[in-house]
């Protein structure tokens, strides 16, 4: 394992040798207590978006400077992630993975993920328990929120769900793949429309959805993958509404001027802990830890939290006041802003199925 | 064309033509135009001009790395390939009805007959099975595996034009046969190589369809990087990069055109 | 001319080549496609043998109808690279110098431009709102303020191919319009033959060779891609290509997947004899299926 490490480290020295040397060479402190991570490096495969750019910009850079290593980031999805991760069981690559909490029981129960010693992550600490999830199997760092999102030009914020369904959105609705985290709240959403019951209740409803989920194609423009172009374009007019999508994809456009919000609908919206795992048997996965407690670090979490607009976990944290009013922060405003956490113990068993009936209903135009 | 012979057809076939390049030139041409965009959203029309995102893309460690990692892929693949290519494609030409040659030639071209899509699959479930982990390796494998048949189908049909009574000559003269090959026979198909290896690294440069399924955290060839980055990123830095590669796509379009002559190498 | 005189040697220097492709690629298609006879479990892929993978597709509508999608986007995309292809293959083969020049440059350049950029140009041109090219465009010409909405339809995954796969077109048309003796239409027309006789009953039978062998590579590709479907086409253009992807990256079930990209080869081999076998029984003996297989991605198999 050690021996593959290094081997990798010298190859990446050719390529990418330049940029780290001179990072190295530039800090200007030296952190003798961290000296056993020198020369060691971690992959990290975080999340897409603007909340990759910050980890990319601001966290990786100063954490190889302090701890002398190297951090190699790939971005992705959730199951995308967990396809990795299965892929390279025998000889993982990857020492953190950020799964969102739908994805933890799958990777504590095939193996994948490792429980964590929180002694070795000193932040831990400040993070409600709430967050720290599945046994000590993940440890929540960002909370999002998802919620339908519309083009504040040309429509009014959905107050209530069943709003998606009106003829005011025909051909104008982008809705996310049901293969990312986000893109299961609709079925959940039919699911509660159709019952009558409350989001919590009517995710064990699901098999109820579908008939609902059916009348809603009219409205489908299309089902995206990419977030990020997703929210552009409907900024842009290509749709009015979208969604559900994270808070932490749709908020950056918005401080930015473009014409896009959430929608807040009077049946609540979800909340989705962004989680931190261990891969098993992964290379450094001292460093692994280590780099999981500086993104737990109150600055980090501050500046993860004011330039992804994702709550932070860690409790104490002073926000911009203006970014203060967007986020479920502190803890208790989860509650107050009436966010639903799902139970993924009963979706994951049907996420194959939720994956192919989206694709029956909507593969098919007309 | 002929005017006396087509008449008012060639005007209409060069009407068409002129309408085709358009449509061939139109997407690039718009990225290109919003590279230059200063606004912070890739939007059309371009808000004004400037080369800051180009500025940005090319102090990009990142995008520095995969451009740097892509060309590296695509260069070894391309002369492992050659290694294997040349003297096999020499055997089927030379070894022609031999027992066996043409079970070879079928098993040496067999790539071409399965969507590279499969190809890279099978080669993901296999690798996965082999335990073998090193993603470059992995990489050039499926790399090699695409090339080889353009090699050999290149160097097979430059080897079937080549005199073969020169080499002879050169033997009768008291040349050792390396030395009569390396002289006579290599000389003749050396543009045939070219023209090969050329094809090769371009299809190696922008693998996408091999490299989606063995990319993980350290090793982004240059298309997943630049596919990961429209997942992230909505500014114009994209387009930027599709003018830098376009830049590159001239250049080595251009560079073939003065060296072999692109009608040539293209076998028209 | 062919000497056999060390046969030994001669089967010596394809070894690492033969020895290469049957470990790094026979073997793994071989076993490819045999796990789609088995079944996913949470372990690993495992016995037993069932065909509940096929019978899956065969049983869902969803699959034949995707199976139909991917067909008809493919031989759209291949009739309007014919269309469009042949006359610059014209220009490239007969034009003047200068014209001729800037034609093959123009369809070559465009290759080495990654095929995610180009998708990116597309949806760029094609969006569905005011600052989509086509439609800021149409509007100035006063069409109103969204005139076209072809993003997410199988028309955009049409053009979008289109502009990948058109070199694969033109270049094999190009080479066989070429190779087409110039005295032949000079004889046509001193005949008296008018220039659309000539082009219809003289140039396209002689480049029958060419148009099949670039008709099979542009279909056979375009029903194995998924980078352009899933950018341009959306969920309303699903094609193949994205059901494999789908079922290896998302849902996880292997031997699914591997089912659908057998159905994905068999589709492309089914169409590729089917037009070999009909060309050949009619005019042409030489451009044989044989011919249409053999010559399959003739440039660039890469091409997503």
């Amino acid at each position: 394992m050690r021996d593959r490490n290094s081997k990798g480290f010298s190859r990446r020295s050719v390529l990418k040798g330049l940029g780290v040397a001179g990072l190295a060479a530039a800090a200007p402190t030296v952190y003798v207590k961290n000296a056993w991570a020198e020369g060691k490096s971690i992959s990290v495969g975080t999340y897409k978006g603007t909340q990759a750019e910050y980890i990319r910009q601001q966290v990786i850079p100063k954490f190889e400077s302090d701890f002398k290593c190297k951090v190699s980031q790939a971005e992705g999805s959730t199951l995308n992630q967990i396809a990795q991760l299965r892929i390279q069981k025998s000889n993982p690559v990857f020492s953190v993975m950020f799964l969102d909490d739908v994805g933890i029981p799958i990777a504590r129960d095939e193996g994948l993920i490792a429980r964590l010693d929180l002694s070795k992550i000193g932040n831990s600490q400040r993070v409600a328990k709430r967050f720290v999830m599945k046994d000590n199997y993940a440890i929540a760092f960002c909370v999002s929120s998802a919620a339908p999102y519309y083009n504040t030009e040309s429509a009014q914020p959905l107050t209530s769900y069943a709003q998606l369904w009106s003829e005011d959105f025909r051909g104008a609705f982008m809705m996310s793949t049901p293969k990312q985290t986000q893109g299961v709240f609709l079925p959940v959403v039919a699911a509660a429309l159709v019952t009558g019951l409350p989001l919590t209740e009517a995710q064990y409803q699901i098999s109820k959805a579908w008939d609902k989920m059916a009348e809603l194609k009219p409205n489908v423009q299309t089902i995206y993958e990419s977030n990020v172009t997703a929210v552009l374009q409907v900024s842009q007019g290509q749709a009015k509404v979208g969604g559900l999508e994270l808070s932490k994809v749709v908020l950056p456009y918005t401080t930015q001027g473009a014409p896009v919000d959430l929608c807040y609908p009077k049946e609540g919206i979800f909340g989705v802990p962004g989680c931190m795992t261990l891969v098993n048997n992964c290379p450094n996965p001292d460093l692994a830890l280590a780099f999981m407690d500086r993104m737990l670090d109150p600055e980090i979490q501050k500046g993860l939290a004011e330039s992804a607009y994702a709550a932070p976990t860690v409790s104490g944290i002073e926000l911009d006041p203006a970014v203060a009013k967007l986020l479920p922060y502190p803890e208790g405003r989860l509650d107050e802003m009436k966010l639903v956490l799902l139970d993924w113990n009963v979706i994951n068993s049907q996420r194959s199925d939720i994956i192919e009936r989206t694709n029956q209903i909507f593969g098919v135009r007309g | 064309m002929n005017e006396r012979i087509y008449g008012p057809i060639k005007q209409i076939l060069n009407g068409m033509a002129l309408l085709a390049m358009l449509f061939v030139l139109a997407p690039l041409l718009i990225s290109l135009a919003i590279s230059l965009s200063p606004g912070p959203f890739a939007t059309f029309p371009p808000t004004g001009i400037t080369l800051a995102w180009y500025a940005k893309i090319l102090h990009s460690r990142d995008f520095l790395a995969s451009l740097g990692l892509s060309f590296g892929l695509a260069m070894v693949s391309t002369f492992i390939a050659l290694l294997v290519g040349v003297p096999a494609s020499l055997a089927i030409v030379r070894g022609r009805g031999l027992p066996g040659m043409a079970l070879v030639e079928a098993l040496l071209l067999s790539p071409l007959l399965l969507p590279v899509l499969i190809t890279g699959l099978s080669l993901l479930q296999f690798t996965a099975w082999t335990g073998i982990s090193n993603t470059l390796v992995n990489m050039s494998i499926g790399y090699v595996v695409v090339i080889i048949p353009y090699i050999i189908r290149t160097v097979v049909t430059s080897l079937k034009l080549v005199n073969y009574s020169l080499e002879e000559a050169a033997r009768t003269l008291g040349a050792s046969a390396l030395v009569a090959f390396m002289k006579v026979t290599l000389i003749q198909i050396a543009p045939g190589i070219m023209a090969g290896a050329l094809f090769a690294f371009m299809i190696s440069l922008d693998n996408l369809t091999i490299s989606i399924w063995f990319t993980n955290a350290e090793i982004n060839p240059l298309p997943i990087y630049m596919m990961k980055r429209m997942d992230s990123v909505f500014d114009p830095s994209i387009a930027a990069m599709s003018g830098v590669m376009l830049l590159v796509g001239t250049c080595v379009v251009l560079l073939l055109e003065r060296l072999v002559g692109l009608r040539r190498s293209m076998g028209i | 001319m062919k000497p056999h005189r060390q046969p030994l040697v001669y089967l010596l220097m394809t070894l690492p080549g033969v020895l290469f492709l049957l470990v790094a690629f026979i073997a793994p298609v071989v076993v490819m496609l045999s796990s789609s006879f088995l079944t996913q479990t949470s372990q690993g892929i495992d016995l037993p043998i069932t065909f509940s993978n096929y019978w899956r597709v065969i049983d869902t509508p969803l699959y034949g109808h995707v199976i139909w999608i991917t067909l008809r986007i493919s031989l759209y995309t291949t009739l309007l690279a014919l269309f469009v292809g042949f006359p610059i293959a014209m220009v490239i083969a007969r034009g003047g110098p200068f014209y001729s020049r800037l034609a093959i440059i123009i369809v070559v350049a465009p290759l080495v431009v990654s095929v995610v950029i180009r998708t990116y140009g597309w949806s760029l041109l094609l969006a569905n709102n005011k600052s989509g090219v086509l439609n800021w465009t149409l509007a100035h010409l006063g069409f109103g303020p969204i005139a076209t909405h072809l993003m997410y339809t199988e028309t955009a995954v049409v053009l979008g191919s289109l502009h990948v796969f058109l070199p694969m077109m033109v270049l094999p048309l190009s080479s066989a319009i070429a190779r087409v003796n110039p005295a032949v239409e000079e004889a046509a027309g001193t005949l008296g033959a008018n220039g659309w006789r000539l082009l219809w009953y003289i140039m396209l039978p002689l480049c029958k060779p060419g148009i099949l062998a670039g008709a099979s590579v542009v279909f056979s590709l375009t029903a194995a891609s998924f980078v352009t479907p899933a950018i341009l086409g959306g969920s309303y253009a699903l094609m193949l290509g994205n059901l494999v992807e789908q079922q290896i990256l998302a849902v996880y079930d292997w031997p699914f997947g591997s089912a659908l990209a057998v159905v994905m080869v068999l589709l492309i081999y089914g169409v590729n004899g089917l037009a070999g076998w009909a060309f050949d029984s009619k005019h042409l003996p030489r451009a044989s299926r044989g011919l249409a297989l053999r010559r399959a991605p003739r440039l660039r198999g890469s091409l997503s």
